[in-house]
């Protein structure tokens, strides 16, 4: 996922490497690239430690979060978490 | 100091935010009784006319599964902080430091932009009336107010150049009429005249999942390189709307996939039809942004296309949907043909009718040629000749018309990988008509009808639609002089 830089990018930064193995960083103007194989996951309280605040939650992403590669698994006020895609059987 | 909560218990959004989305979003949703479906939806675009099938239409799930109140509580933070960038850019003269053929380039790409945007408000509106998925029809309504904030945000940007520099004032005449915006016209109302479901392929699945990356990620980062920072927070903080766009994008292709195996020939050739499209409408625009409207070059457009189009988007697109029986875009092996060529043929075109444009084209210096001739193995023997008559003084104007073509009116300039012309063309209503390519034949084919009636520059030229010597006065360019437009000159 790519993140428009700042003190929020980096709060979400420190989240996912606290609960993530494996996550790669790269710098580019204006904005981070977060990569981690396969499947990424944090929870908001994390991010609102990191950022010393409490009124954060994980809608507030959507501010600063211009791309992702995968799909959106999980999507809550309190977590996110994405994934490649695991298809169902029997479809819907 | 802690927070003290304000109620006992949790609101029901955070007790079960799922729970929560899908009754409020649901409960907005009913079958009529007193009339039929027909009625209450007298239009052409009823699900019933769609070719999609699918009996569960509650399937479809919005990721972000945002409600009105977060929504507008998120966009206001992210107004905000544009809005301040905006101000300190004023307040510290950045539109001075700006490199000047970057600001050409964007009374271009503003133009197009801010009425593309404001199209785009109204296809998803359109969507939010017409798919018949209710968490769908709510995500719509908030991606249609996207668009007019990005739509706003563009006309601002110019605006805020157009104190500093002259010429970003007549985009919506110019959108309408001038031949460099037909392909991004007509390509927008061909979407808009569509099913739909594909509506939601051609604008979600293939533009913005496809193609925004290449146009909000890798071209700010030559914006800032030079010299636009504001660019860069304008089309970072547009894009931040597009992840939900592209989210849900994504989840509606898997579910008419998944939905019934009838759709898979459907959505296939809407992907393939749209696939190409784009790469018309917007990998030819980015192409000229990358590779020329930037001096200081940061990447080629065949780098950003390989790093953000095939290996972000298609690899796992392919990974993701080709168990479901999604296979790669049937002219990609075209669409990268035309890269090896595209931006050169054409900023060439540009430069040969620089007379009735709305923005200055420059011929390459030495450096950057040789740049092109490091990154493109064919440019040497194809393009160099050109621009060293250019600088030997020839004029290189043209005072003719190319062939445009029927299906994306883009000009037919293009070769294949033998240098050989793509033009192609075919009998139908008693009428030949000329495609730019062997695709865009292949697209007329699957709805003729649609097209036949649709006027290129050239047939209205040629019908006498305008008079040869109303052309500029059509274009709405004035007396140009090379981006120079002298408008109140009358001609």
């Amino acid at each position: 996922m790519e993140l428009m830089k700042g003190e929020v990018a980096d709060a979400v930064l420190g989240a996912i490497q606290e609960s993530n193995d494996d996550v790669k960083v790269t710098e580019l103007p204006g904005f981070i690239v977060i990569e981690v194989p396969r499947r990424v996951a944090f929870d908001a309280q994390a991010v609102r430690d990191h950022l010393g605040r409490n009124d954060w939650t994980m809608h507030d992403l959507n501010e600063i979060m211009h791309a992702f590669a995968g799909n959106i698994e999980t999507y809550t006020p309190d977590s996110f978490a994405l994934s490649r895609m695991t298809l169902k059987k029997g479809g819907m | 100091m802690a927070v003290e909560p304000k109620a006992e218990q949790a609101p029901p959004m955070s007790r079960d935010p799922t729970g929560f989305y899908r009754e409020t979003s649901r409960g907005l949703y009913w079958n009529p009784t007193y009339i039929s479906r027909e009625q209450a939806y007298p239009h052409r675009y009823t699900p019933q006319s769609s070719r999609i099938r699918s009996s569960n239409w509650d399937a479809w799930e919005d990721p972000f599964r945002m409600f009105y109140r977060e929504y507008v509580r998120i966009q206001a933070k992210k107004e905000m902080s544009y809005h301040s960038i905006a101000d300190s850019n004023q307040r510290f003269d950045v539109a001075k430091r700006i490199d000047r053929r970057w600001v050409e380039g964007m009374k271009l790409y503003m133009t197009a932009l801010s009425n593309t945007e404001n199209f785009t408000a109204n296809l998803m509106l359109r969507m939010a009336r017409f798919v018949p998925s209710p968490s769908f029809s709510q995500a719509s309504l908030y991606q249609a107010i996207d668009e007019v904030r990005h739509g706003q945000n563009d006309v601002n940007y110019m605006r805020w150049l157009n104190r500093h520099y002259d010429g970003l004032d007549d985009w919506m005449e110019w959108f309408q009429r001038h031949w460099m915006f037909q392909t991004a016209r007509v390509g927008f109302e061909n979407m808009f005249a569509g099913d739909p479901f594909e509506m939601v392929i051609a604008v979600n699945t293939v533009f913005e999942a496809g193609w925004t990356n290449l146009l909000f990620v890798a071209n700010p980062a030559v914006a800032v390189a030079n010299g636009d920072i504001m660019f860069g927070q304008h089309q970072l903080t547009t894009q931040t709307d597009e992840t939900r766009h592209i989210a849900i994008g994504m989840v509606g292709v898997r579910m008419m996939l998944e939905a019934d195996e009838r759709n898979i020939p459907v959505v296939q050739e809407w992907f393939d039809k749209w696939s190409w499209l784009m790469h018309r409408m917007v990998g030819g625009a980015t192409s000229i942004f990358i590779d020329y409207f930037g001096k200081n070059k940061v990447m080629s457009y065949k780098e950003a296309f390989q790093h953000y189009y095939m290996k972000n988007y298609i690899e796992g697109l392919i990974e993701d949907l080709g168990p479901l029986g999604l296979r790669p875009p049937r002219f990609l092996k075209n669409m990268l043909e035309d890269n090896e060529i595209y931006s050169h043929a054409l900023w060439k075109n540009m430069y040969e009718g620089r007379h009735v444009n709305i923005h200055k084209v420059e011929a390459p210096d030495r450096r950057e040629r040789e740049w092109f001739a490091e990154k493109y193995p064919n440019f040497k023997n194809r393009y160099e000749p050109f621009w060293e008559a250019a600088e030997s003084g020839e004029s290189l104007k043209l005072d003719t018309t190319f062939i445009h073509c029927k299906v994306c009116q883009a000009p037919a300039i293009f070769t294949d990988a033998l240098n050989r012309p793509t033009v192609c063309s075919e009998s139908y209503g008693g009428r030949r008509h000329y495609f730019c390519s062997e695709p865009c034949k292949w697209i007329f084919g699957l709805e003729p009808e649609k097209y036949t009636n649709v006027h290129t520059q050239d047939e209205m030229l040629a019908q006498g639609m305008i008079g040869a010597d109303r052309l500029k006065q059509f274009w709405a360019v004035g007396d140009a002089q090379n981006g120079d437009l002298q408008r109140e000159k009358e001609v």
